[in-house]
C-alpha cells in the first residue's frame, strides 16, 4: 500500500504543472457568464459573514468579547475555514464525477483531481485569509508572532482536503448514496465545528467525538493563531486529528488501488 | 509469486526491453511490464537496477555488460513473457521439464484437461489454439477440436438448464441459441493451412477425444463444415442459421414455417443432454453496459 | 512481443460488466465480496486475441455494440479488461474525443498546453509542435480567442491538430474524421497517410468502407464482443457489408452420404 501511495506521489511530481494549470481553469469554472466571475468566489462569502455577524452578535446578542477581540473577529476567524472545508467537503466527494472526461476518455492519473480541485479552492482561500489579515490590521489587532503558524494549519487544511477528495470522490463515484450521504452531513458538520461556539465547557466526551471532525481542530488552529495565542503543540486535539488524517489517508489510499480500474467503466 | 521470482523475471524483462527499444525516460517503459508480473510500482525497481549495475544511462537507458550477461542466462524469463499466456504462471513454467516449447506444450495440454473437466469451454477452445500454434504436428487436430466445440453450442447449455428451471424464458433461450456459433478466425485459416493433412477419420477422433457432452452438430454434418472450410466457403451465418434450426428442432420449439429444416436431425441424440453441463455461466449480450444498467434499473422500478 | 515489432498485443482479452442494481450493492460486492449480491453479467469483449505489427495499419469493422470502442479504450489505457492482456509498446494518441479537454476561458494557444500536458507531452515539446498545431487548425487568430468564442467546429479542429500532431507512434481513430469542412477533411486524411507512410502504427475504427479501403490493408471484423473476421481489407470490408445486409442464408445442406 506505501508502493500506491509513493506512486500517487510521483504522478503528482510528474503532472505538476499540470496541476497548477488544472486548478486555474478549476477555479474559472462555473462562473463563466456571470459578470462579478470568480469574484463571486469572494462577493458570496463575505455577504454569508455579514449576516452571521448580524444574526449572533446584534440580532442574538451575543456579542460577548473574547478577550481583546469582539466576537466578530473570533467568527470570523473560524469561519473562513468553513469557506474552504465546505467546498473540498462537499465538492470533494464530487470531483472525479465533475472531471469525467479525465477518466474515461484520457490516460490520466485520477489521483490528481482531488488535488487540483483543492488546489483551486486553496488559492481563494489564501486571498481571503490576505483580506482577513487585513482586516484585523484595521480594526487595530496587528500581526503576533503567531500568525506564523498559520501556513502550518493552512496546509494541514489543503492536505486534508486532497485525501478526503479521494477518499470520497472514489466512493461517491461507486455509490450515489454515499454522495447523497456527504451532502447531508454537510450542515452537521459545519454547526459542529466549533466555528460559532467552543468546546471548551463541554464534557469531555463530547468533546473527543467532536474533535474527530478535523476541521473543528484547524478552526482552532486558526484562532489560536489569530486570536488565543496559542502554538499549535499546546492543542491537546492535535494528535487525534493526525491520527485521522492518516487513518483517512491510507483508507483513500487503499480505495483509489482498488477502485480504480472500475471508475471508467461507472462513470 | 515470491517477491525473488518476481524480482528476477521483472529484471529480465525490461532489461529485455532496454536491448530492443530506445527508452530516453523511465516513463517510457511500457505500464504492462510491472502490471502483469504484479510488481507495484516500476520506478523505484529500475532506479534500483540503475544502482545495481544492470543498466546505465547516455541520452538513453543502456544495458550494461553485467545486465547483458543476466539476459544470455535469462531465455526461459523471455520464452515465457513472449508465451504471454494469461492461464501458465512463470513458477510452473520453470518446474517444468524439457525444452521450451515442450514446457509450454505439457503445460496447455495440462490446463486443457482441467479446463475439460470443469466444463470452461470458452478456455478449452483457446487452449486448443495455443497447442495448435506449438505442437505442429497435431496442429490440425487443435483446429478442429476448436471448431467441434465453437459449433456445438455447448458454450449456451447452461441456458438450456435455466430455461427447463424456469429462470430464463423460451424467446431469451431462443436468442441465446441464434447467436451461438463464432469460430475464431485463426481456426478457419489453420485448417485452411493443413487441409492436405486431414482425412475423414479425424472427425471421429476429435469427437471420440473431447466428448462433448451436448452438441448440436453431427459428426456427418461436421464433415460437412471441414469440408467447407477447407474449400475456403466458410459462411458463418449460414451456419449459424443451420445450428438455430437444429436446436429449435431438438427443443421441439415451433420453427417458424419458412425455415423449414429440410435435412434430419443426424446428430447426438438425447442421450447427450441428459449429462451434466457447466455450471452457471452466465452470457449475457446486450448494448452498453452503464445504459443498460440504468434500464433495467427503470424497468424494474416500473414493474 | 518486445523484439518482435508488435505494436499493440491484445491476448485472451474478455471484458465483463457486471451489471448491479443499486450502486451500493457494486460497492458491496467489489469491497467486501459479498455472496449476497445479485449481478447480470454484460460481455462486452469475448477472448479477443490478436497482434498488430508497428507500421501496420488496421480498420476496426463493426455495428454499435460490438465491442470495438471498448477495445480501443483497453488500448488507449483508459480501461481495463477483466481478464486477458493488453500490451501496447510506444506511447498511443487516441482521436477518441476531440471537443474535452478545453477550458472554455483561455486561448486556443494556451489550450494547446493544457491539453497537451494532460496528454502528459512536457512544455518544450509542445513548443517545437506549436506551430505545427496551429497552423493544422487553421483557426487564423482565433487561436488566440478564448475558446468559449469558437463553434463547435471550430473546438474540434483544435483537438484534432493537437491529437494528430503529437507525434505519437500508435495512432487510434474513432469516427473522428467526419470533422470540419470537406478541405478540412482532406488535410487530415493527407496527414494521417504521410503519417502511416512513416511508420505510425494505425488503427481506425469507422463504418466507412471507402475510407477503411483508404487506409488500411488489415481489417478486423468485431460482432458482439467476438472477432469474427481477420484478414486483408477487402475482404473484412465484404465480409462485414455481408453481415450488415444479411446475405441470404444457405440452408439447406446436403448431408455427404458418409460410410
Amino acid at each position: 500500500m506505501f508502493e500506491a501511495l509513493r506512486e500517487i506521489i510521483s504522478d503528482h511530481i510528474k503532472y505538476w504543472k499540470q496541476v497548477f494549470r488544472l486548478a486555474k481553469s478549476d477555479m474559472k469554472k462555473g462562473h463563466t457568464g456571470s459578470t462579478l466571475g470568480w469574484a463571486w468566489e469572494f462577493a458570496s462569502p463575505a455577504v454569508r459573514i455579514a449576516v452571521y455577524v448580524f444574526a449572533f452578535s446584534i440580532g442574538l446578542r451575543q456579542n460577548q468579547p473574547i478577550g481583546e477581540f469582539s466576537y466578530f473577529y473570533w467568527l470570523l476567524s473560524g469561519i473562513i475555514v468553513w469557506f474552504f472545508a465546505q467546498k473540498t467537503y462537499v465538492g470533494g466527494a464530487g470531483c472525479i464525477k465533475k472531471y469525467k472526461f479525465l477518466v474515461t476518455k484520457i490516460k490520466f492519473p485520477v489521483s490528481l483531481i482531488p488535488t487540483f480541485t483543492s488546489l483551486a479552492q486553496l488559492l481563494v482561500h489564501l486571498i481571503i485569509v490576505g483580506i482577513i489579515m487585513v482586516i484585523f490590521v484595521i480594526g487595530g489587532h496587528f500581526p503576533t508572532v503567531y500568525w506564523l503558524q498559520l501556513p502550518v494549519y493552512i496546509l494541514v487544511n489543503f492536505l486534508f482536503a486532497c485525501s478526503w477528495g479521494l477518499f470520497a470522490g472514489v466512493l461517491s463515484t461507486m455509490s450515489k448514496d454515499f454522495q447523497e450521504l456527504i451532502r447531508s452531513t454537510s450542515m452537521a458538520i459545519f454547526w459542529l465545528s466549533g466555528i460559532f461556539f467552543s468546546f471548551e465547557q463541554m464534557p469531555m466526551w463530547v468533546q473527543i467525538i467532536l474533535n474527530l471532525n478535523p476541521v473543528a481542530v484547524v478552526v482552532r488552529g486558526y484562532r489560536n493563531s489569530l486570536i488565543t495565542d496559542q502554538w499549535f503543540f499546546n492543542d491537546p486535539w492535535l494528535l487525534e486529528c493526525l491520527a485521522v488524517y492518516i487513518v483517512i489517508t491510507l483508507v483513500a489510499v487503499k480505495l483509489y488501488k482498488k477502485l480504480g480500474k472500475e471508475l471508467p467503466d461507472v462513470l | 509469486m515470491s517477491k525473488q521470482v518476481v524480482e528476477n523475471y521483472a529484471r529480465v524483462i525490461y532489461l529485455y526491453y532496454t536491448m530492443n527499444n530506445k527508452v530516453v525516460d523511465i516513463t517510457d517503459y511500457p505500464d504492462y511490464i510491472a502490471e502483469e508480473i504484479d510488481l507495484g510500482f516500476s520506478v523505484p525497481f529500475i532506479k534500483k537496477m540503475k544502482r545495481d549495475g544492470y543498466l546505465a544511462y547516455d541520452e538513453a537507458f543502456v544495458v550494461t555488460e553485467k545486465g547483458k550477461k543476466l539476459l544470455e542466462e535469462s531465455d526461459e524469463a523471455i520464452y515465457f513473457f513472449t508465451l504471454n499466456s494469461p492461464y501458465i504462471k512463470v513458477e510452473e513454467f520453470y518446474e517444468t521439464e524439457g525444452t521450451f516449447d515442450e514446457r509450454a506444450i505439457k503445460l496447455f495440454t495440462k490446463k486443457l484437461e482441467e479446463f475439460r473437466t470443469k466444463k470452461k469451454y470458452v478456455e478449452v477452445e483457446s487452449m486448443h489454439i495455443e497447442l495448435a500454434k506449438l505442437d505442429k504436428e497435431n496442429a490440425l487436430y487443435h483446429y478442429l477440436a476448436n471448431l467441434c466445440y465453437a459449433i456445438s453450442g455447448i458454450k449456451e447449455y447452461s441456458f438450456i438448464r435455466k430455461f427447463r428451471n424456469k429462470k430464463i424464458t423460451r424467446k431469451e433461450l431462443v436468442e441465446k441459441y441464434k447467436d451461438c456459433v463464432y469460430v475464431n478466425p485463426q481456426v478457419i485459416l489453420g485448417i485452411e493451412e493443413h487441409k492436405d493433412e486431414f482425412t475423414d477419420d479425424m472427425v471421429d477422433l476429435v469427437y471420440d477425444t473431447e466428448k462433448l457432452g451436448y452438441t448440436l452438430c453431427s459428426r456427418e454434418r461436421f464433415l460437412e463444415l471441414v469440408r467447407e472450410i477447407m474449400a475456403g466457403e466458410y459462411n458463418n451465418a449460414s451456419w449459424q442459421e443451420v445450428i438455430t434450426d437444429i436446436f429449435m428442432k431438438r427443443m421441439k420449439f415451433k420453427v417458424p414455417s419458412e425455415k423449414k429444416i429440410e435435412k434430419e436431425d443426424l446428430g447426438e441424440k438425447e442421450k447427450e443432454e441428459s449429462q451434466i453441463i457447466g455450471e452457471d455461466e452466465t452470457q449475457d449480450t446486450v448494448s452498453d453496459a452503464k445504459q443498460e444498467e440504468i434500464a433495467e434499473n427503470e424497468s424494474k422500478k416500473q414493474a | 512481443m518486445i523484439n518482435d515489432n508488435i505494436a499493440i498485443q491484445v491476448k485472451n482479452v474478455t471484458k465483463v460488466y457486471k451489471l448491479f442494481k443499486k450502486d451500493s450493492e457494486r460497492l458491496k460486492y467489489k469491497m467486501f465480496h459479498s455472496k449476497k449480491v445479485k449481478f447480470t453479467e454484460k460481455r462486452a469483449l469475448d477472448n479477443v486475441s490478436f497482434d498488430i505489427h508497428k507500421g501496420e495499419a488496421v480498420a476496426l469493422l463493426g455495428k454499435n455494440g460490438a465491442g470495438k470502442s471498448t477495445l480501443l479504450k483497453m488500448i488507449t489505457g483508459v480501461a481495463y479488461p477483466t481478464f486477458g492482456t493488453v500490451r501496447v509498446n510506444g506511447n498511443v494518441s487516441a482521436l477518441l474525443e476531440l471537443t474535452t479537454g478545453f477550458d472554455p476561458e483561455i486561448t486556443g494557444r494556451e489550450n494547446i498546453y493544457l491539453k497537451g500536458g494532460i496528454l502528459g507531452i512536457d512544455d518544450a515539446k509542445i513548443k517545437e509542435l506549436e506551430p505545427e498545431i496551429v497552423e493544422f487548425a487553421e483557426l487564423g487568430d482565433y487561436i488566440d480567442q478564448p475558446v468559449k468564442k469558437y463553434s463547435s467546429g471550430m473546438k474540434a479542429r483544435l483537438g484534432f491538430a493537437v491529437n494528430i500532431n503529437l507525434k505519437p507512434d500508435v495512432l487510434i481513430v474513432d469516427e473522428a474524421l467526419s470533422v470540419g469542412d470537406k478541405v478540412f477533411r482532406m488535410k487530415c486524411k493527407d496527414k494521417i497517410a504521410s503519417m502511416i507512410e512513416k511508420g505510425v502504427t494505425f488503427l481506425f475504427v469507422t463504418h466507412s468502407q471507402s475510407e477503411a479501403i483508404l487506409f488500411c490493408k488489415r481489417g478486423i471484423v468485431m460482432r458482439n464482443g467476438h472477432m469474427v473476421f481477420d484478414g486483408p481489407i477487402k475482404e473484412a470490408a465484404k465480409y462485414y457489408q455481408n453481415m450488415t445486409t444479411g446475405k441470404p442464408a444457405i440452408i439447406s445442406k446436403e448431408v455427404t452420404s458418409y460410410e
